[in-house]
């Protein structure tokens, strides 16, 4: 089971990175705000994660899972009727001490969380990036390809060094990771903030009901 | 064992989602790469971030 765990986030930091440098190049990830982001995610995430083994219940986590799914396909699908926002209406465009601090705070928040329900934290970090600080999509989704890179980065060297990841499968895994990642992060790339929205909405609402019955 | 054809399409899916919409969808690829093959719970899968 731990390989299972550690290979898996072997494809997370590799595949989330090529995405990543995919949307960097369209200057839509904002790279100070994602890397204290993830510094404050993978402080978090330890803490998350031990509480989750003392006080919360398999179920309970998955239905968590689900909720937060479908909560983003409502989020995309609203967002999708509303103007299309800029990069300077969001909030922490100018990253001064007292925005770094506040970024790193949400970022041990929402590290908390993602180790309480044993997500990657890609969906949580999309939600605020979205909602709370105002980040248009393209660039909400380039800077959570960055942070799920790094926090998986922490999980997969931990792993890793007590040899539970499965290097040749990871290896497949990847190589056929990346190649969907470009292709799909290329097409985001290319359509409007509007129709981008419906696309993931409507991924994330079918991921959802797919939870539903994989339960 | 996992037949290579499985886990290039569990690699393709993945990437198309993490390509589109900044999430990973872990939680349940992590399922369908059990050392086995069988499922393993979500209390396995919150252990990601604990080394």
């Amino acid at each position: 089971m731990h390989t299972a765990v550690g290979t898996s986030l072997f494809v997370d930091m590799i595949t989330p990175l090529f995405v990543a440098y995919s949307y960097y190049k369209r200057g839509n990830v904002n790279l100070k705000a994602g890397l204290w982001l993830a510094v404050g995610a993978i402080l978090g995430a330890q803490a998350g994660a031990l509480v989750a083994n003392e006080a919360l219940s398999s179920d309970l986590m998955s239905k968590g899972f689900v909720f937060f799914m479908f909560l983003m396909a409502i989020s995309m699908w609203i967002k999708s009727t509303r103007p299309t926002r800029e990069v300077s209406d969001s909030k922490l465009a100018i990253l001064n001490w007292k925005n770094r601090l506040i970024t790193l705070g949400i970022g041990i928040i929402l590290g908390v969380i993602s180790g309480l329900f044993g997500a990657g934290g890609g969906l949580m970090f999309l939600l605020v990036l979205m909602i709370v600080l105002k980040f248009p999509t393209h660039m909400a989704i380039g800077t959570s390809s960055l942070i799920m890179a790094l926090t998986a980065a922490s999980g997969t060297l931990g792993y890793a060094l007590q040899e539970n990841v499965d290097f040749s499968t990871g290896a497949i895994l990847t190589v056929a990771a990346v190649i969907g990642g470009l292709l799909s992060a290329r097409l985001a790339n290319r359509v409007s903030e509007k129709t981008l929205n419906r696309l993931v909405g409507g991924v994330f609402a079918c991921l959802g009901v797919a939870m539903i019955f994989l339960q | 064992m996992i037949p290579v054809e499985i886990k290039i399409l569990i690699g393709l899916v993945t990437g198309l989602v993490v390509g589109l919409t900044g999430a990973s969808g872990g939680g349940s690829r992590r399922a369908s790469i059990d050392d086995d093959l069988g499922l393993f719970h979500a209390h396995c899968r919150r252990n990601q971030f604990v080394c």
